[in-house]
């Protein structure tokens, strides 16, 4: 009964997640609200007998993805929400309560061993490495190579268009 | 942002498909599209930084001309 009644509030909390950030006009308001999607999304994993992808999902999503953005955010310019609609969550401690509430649901499944409430399979981690790493192998080296290439590449062009704007920047000021 | 939400919704659905189904290939490809959309947010960001840098500012409707 108690597992039904979570699994359903993970459900709701994420629907109205999703609908808050797609409404939402302030972009750190949003960012605030897909770590709360991440983070039910995570524990449906939980709910879904898939620890491993739940933790995965916390670490890279929650903790690294949402990161990257707020960093986007900081280091850019960027106008005030003109829009004078009343946001649909507009307080930032109701966010944090919900995540936190999230998280004290997840913990408690991951902790008490609860079982699924709509009988989901246990694939274990062994299964999983076997299947990454044995049967889809070239998938998992061509994904390494185009991620190194792809970051590499982001790299390069953001350094090369710096030197250009700093060199075109320069060249105007001696000319005067 | 939005990109990050589609790739959640692909992975529920590929973790259910591994959970009904007691395969291990929906997490495979879930923890593949995991990673996926994490470098892509990382290629994101750089391009942000440079249209900010080239435009002085992020706002699309006014980023209307190309290089050149």
């Amino acid at each position: 009964m108690f597992v039904d009644v979570a699994y359903y509030i993970i459900v709701l909390a994420t629907l109205l997640s999703v609908v808050g950030f797609v409404v939402t006009k302030d972009i750190v308001r949003a960012a605030g609200l897909l770590l709360v999607v991440l983070a039910c999304v995570a524990a449906a994993f939980a709910f879904m007998n898939s620890l491993l992808l739940a933790m995965i999902q916390l670490m890279v999503y929650a903790g690294a993805v949402i990161v990257i953005f707020l960093f986007g955010v900081m280091l850019t310019r960027r106008e005030a929400p003109t829009s004078r609609l009343r946001q649909l969550v507009s307080h930032e401690n109701l966010t944090y309560l919900v995540f936190a509430a999230l998280l004290f649901l997840l913990i408690l499944r991951a902790s008490a061993g609860l079982t699924s409430p709509l009988g989901y399979l246990y694939v274990s981690p062994q299964l999983v490495a076997t299947s990454l790493y044995v049967e889809l192998r070239g998938v998992v080296y061509a994904l390494a190579a185009l991620i190194g290439a792809s970051s590499i590449g982001a790299i390069y062009v953001v350094r090369r268009e710096k030197k250009h704007f700093d060199t075109t920047q320069g060249g105007g000021g001696e000319k005067r | 942002m939005g990109i990050e939400l589609i790739f959640n919704a692909a992975n529920l659905n590929f973790v259910a498909y591994a959970s009904t189904t007691g395969l291990a290939e929906g997490l495979s490809l879930a923890i593949i599209s995991i990673s996926i959309a994490a470098a892509e947010a990382a290629i994101g960001i750089a391009i942000v930084l440079l249209l900010d840098k080239l435009f002085k500012t992020v706002d699309v409707d006014k980023i209307k001309e190309l290089k050149g």
